[in-house]
């Protein structure tokens, strides 16, 4: 026995194979055009048994019962018709309920007369009408005419020859039970197939309606969501603001105390007033750290792709770690390969990112040694920078590397209370380098040490690097400076007692006038700290002077002497002589006594260096921009005497 | 002796960020608003300008924008404070003509290595201040 659903499934395939493809996809057309179809196959199925009987009961069935039979066979013809023919569907519809109309009164009228048993199926004719062509005026009109125009020549036939009788009324009753639940099985079928289309399009309304609460209320939430963003963007900028100012009061007034400390010598306040300023700078980076991952989250953060020389980038990054790898004795060492040229990256970004690895890796060491290594390295076809910091400090062990990336997250509480920090720095470093499509990878011995490795690749996959440092507005410098703006490297530990002489600077050794050219000029150092000596060998090398290193005072004057250098630049505090018994004795010295003498220290000495004929001077901490200034300012000037107030 | 005009609304920023200017060689006056600051930029021709973006009704990025629109104060160079560290105040305060752009708290290293590259075409100001001096 067949299912109904499988039923239903046959009945849906034969209703779609007559259904004309242009009604397809119009939901209220198709539903009319369905019942019209299902009408139509249904409908001589059911009726023609009536034919049938009547072909047997009646002695005399010609002419009458066969063109009942046609007309009810017609129907079978509207379903290739609506299929087949351009005729359109409303004049068809008419033409079957004509045809209806036709067949029932033509089988009332042989068969019973206004009392037939066939005249019931009348009911099922505006039913069928309106499922065929909906409750429209014009089909509400038509389909009265027609009822009422062939119920009125019905009647005239009537009252013109009265009814014939074929068979007896008492002898119809069979035919007349048969009839009404034929009728009634007809119209019990439209039915149930007129609700299953109603129920199953409803369905689909409702199913389209859901849909559409849905897409409402999802916009409504995307459009609360981005608002709240937006908020979420505000409150960030405004707390920002909100902390910073007090924050820049204490860090502020704690400085100026502390510099009235020093010089008033009033040591015990010192390290308290250097405890309140590091725990505002602390504070300041908490801030910071927060600010970053939350523009992060909220996709606020901005890359600045630029090509960058990696050998300059180092220079900057050893300027502002050493102090803080060395302050916990430990060694620093820098190692690079001789390759490396350039990185597309987002100097600002990763100076962080490699300054917060420098920062962890001095924090968690002791007595030992920190390493940063630079390498160029390719794999699979590109070229990839390897940035290495290790360091041979107390080590992570291996449950808590996998932690370690995450927001606030250290080692453990005991980590934290040991050595502070917010537990977002590796986070915000490791988010920091995948935006500029790299990685940080930890590998990690508890008491061995540890070694993170930032993957960079060298050049920038999208390749629109120039096009992104367009878009930055350049800083402009009234000087034509060499530089670029953002160099200037941003300390982790502002020491504010180490640039006590930054009044020098403003006052004798400003920024360079033009990029000179320094092919010839032969300059002299001498500094006993080799770290000095080299930074300084590195930097002006590479601005095309010629270096001589000198560690020691004796030496000095017999190098100075014999190379006649244009510049020697001259520690104030040498071990057995200082630097002014040396300035003295080349400035007595005939063969040298034009040589031009840069002072260096970082003490102020701006007075006495003045006044004992030196050239100029340069304040430590030593870094790039004030070097090279110095020496092109004192290249400028006739004497330092001319501006010393 | 440099002669450096800090606009800043908030009393303690001006009072920290001018002691420790003058502290360092630096003549410091002080405007408190946008207004006053485009005045005082125009009548006693600083060397330089720090110039708080958060002001009060007119706010840094416009005081600039005024101040490098007159002729007679275009050249002075205008070094953007902030205490917002976005980008895009960055970019703004750029936008608006500053020369270069720091944010507070002050890191007095970075911000005077920041100066001292703007001050440069001050030389002949400077010889000419010292020999008055």
């Amino acid at each position: 026995m067949l299912s109904i659903s499988k039923t239903q499934l046959m009945l849906e395939r034969l209703v779609d194979a007559f259904m004309p493809d242009r009604f397809r996809g119009d939901v209220l057309s198709e539903r009319r055009v369905r019942m019209f179809l299902i009408s139509h196959i249904f409908g001589p199925i059911i009726s023609h048994p009536i034919t049938i009987l009547l072909m047997f009961y009646d002695p005399n069935p010609w002419p009458h019962v066969p063109i009942l039979g046609a007309s009810i066979t017609l129907f079978w013809v509207f379903l290739l018709a609506v299929k087949f023919t351009p005729i359109k569907y409303e004049t068809l519809a008419l033409i079957s309920v004509q045809n209806l109309i036709f067949a029932i009164l033509w089988g009332s009228y042989h068969y019973g007369g206004g009392s037939s048993p066939f005249l019931m199926w009348l009911l099922i004719v505006p039913l069928l009408a309106f499922f065929y062509l909906g409750a429209t005026t014009f089909t509400r009109l038509a389909v009265i005419a027609e009822i009422g125009l062939s119920m009125l020549a019905f009647y005239v036939s009537y009252l013109f020859g009265g009814f014939p009788v074929h068979i007896p009324l008492e002898n119809l009753a069979t035919i007349g039970i048969l009839s009404a639940v034929l009728a009634s099985a007809y119209v019990f079928m439209m039915a149930i197939y007129y609700a299953n289309i109603i129920d199953s399009q409803s369905g689909l309304m409702q199913e389209i309606e859901r849909h559409r609460d849905t897409m409402a209320a999802l916009t409504i939430s995307k459009e609360e969501a981005e608002a709240a963003n937006g908020a979420k963007s505000e409150f960030l900028a405004k707390m920002s603001h909100e902390l910073r100012t007090p924050l820049n009061a204490v860090i502020g007034y704690s400085e100026i105390m502390l510099e009235d400390a020093e010089i008033d010598g009033r040591g015990e306040q010192i390290s308290d007033l250097q405890k309140i300023s590091a725990a505002g700078k602390h504070l300041l980076s908490m801030v910071n750290d927060i600010l970053d991952i939350s523009k992060i989250e909220a996709g606020k953060m901005e890359l600045y792709l630029e090509r960058m020389s990696l050998d300059r980038f180092i220079d900057e990054i050893e300027f502002t770690a050493r102090p803080m790898v060395v302050r916990n004795s430990n060694q620093f060492a820098i190692e690079r390969s001789a390759d490396l040229g350039f990185i597309d990256a987002d100097a600002t970004k990763l100076r962080q990112a490699v300054l917060n690895l420098l920062s962890n890796a001095a924090k968690f060491t002791h007595n030992g040694k920190v390493t940063l290594s630079f390498k160029r390295q390719l794999q699979d076809n590109s070229e990839f920078i390897i940035i290495k910091v290790a360091d041979t400090g107390v080590g992570i062990s291996h449950e808590n590397q996998k932690k370690l990336f995450s927001n606030f997250q250290q080692a453990n509480s005991a980590v934290a209370s040991q050595f502070g920090g917010t537990g977002l720095g590796l986070s915000l470093s490791q988010t920091l380098c995948q935006l500029m499509k790299g990685e940080i990878t930890v590998e990690s011995a508890p008491g061995v040490g540890s070694a993170f490795t930032i993957t960079l690749p060298a050049v920038n996959v999208g390749g629109n690097v120039m096009e992104r440092m367009s878009d930055r507005k350049p800083v402009v410098s009234k000087a034509p400076s060499i530089e670029m703006a953002d160099v200037t490297p941003t300390r982790l530990n502002t020491n504010e007692d180490e640039d006590m002489s930054d009044e020098e600077l403003a006052m004798i050794s400003p920024a360079p006038m033009a990029k000179p050219v320094n092919s010839k000029k032969t300059i002299v150092i001498i500094d006993d700290d080799h770290s000095i000596l080299e930074l300084a060998e590195r930097i002006l090398s590479k601005e095309g002077y010629k270096t001589v290193l000198i560690d020691n005072a004796q030496l000095g004057l017999q190098i100075v002497r014999s190379t006649k250098p244009d510049f020697v630049i001259l520690d104030i505090m040498l071990p057995g002589s200082d630097g002014w018994s040396l300035l003295n004795q080349i400035k007595r010295d005939g063969n040298c006594a034009d040589v031009k003498v840069l002072m260096l220290s970082v003490l102020d000495e701006r007075q006495r260096a003045a006044k004992d004929g030196a050239y100029g001077f340069i304040a430590k901490p030593l870094d790039r921009d004030r070097l090279i200034s110095a020496i092109e300012n004192a290249e400028r000037l006739e004497t330092i005497q001319q501006i010393a107030v | 002796m440099y002669l450096i005009l800090v606009i800043e609304d908030n009393p303690m920023n001006r009072d920290v960020l001018g002691r420790r200017l003058e502290r360092r060689g630096f003549d410091v006056r002080f405007a408190e608003d946008g207004p006053s600051g485009i005045f005082a930029a125009k009548t006693i021709k600083p060397d330089l300008i720090l110039m708080d973006i958060g002001l009060g009704e007119m706010d840094g990025c416009e005081a600039t924008r005024q101040i490098k629109a007159d002729p007679a104060t275009a050249a002075i160079p205008v070094i953007a404070l902030t205490a917002s560290a976005f980008e895009s105040d960055r970019t703004k305060a750029l936008a608006a003509g500053c020369d270069d752009f720091d944010t507070k708290p002050v890191d007095l290293a970075r911000l005077l290595g920041k100066m001292d590259q703007l001050l440069v075409p001050g030389i002949t100001t400077r010889m000419s201040r010292a020999a008055a001096l």
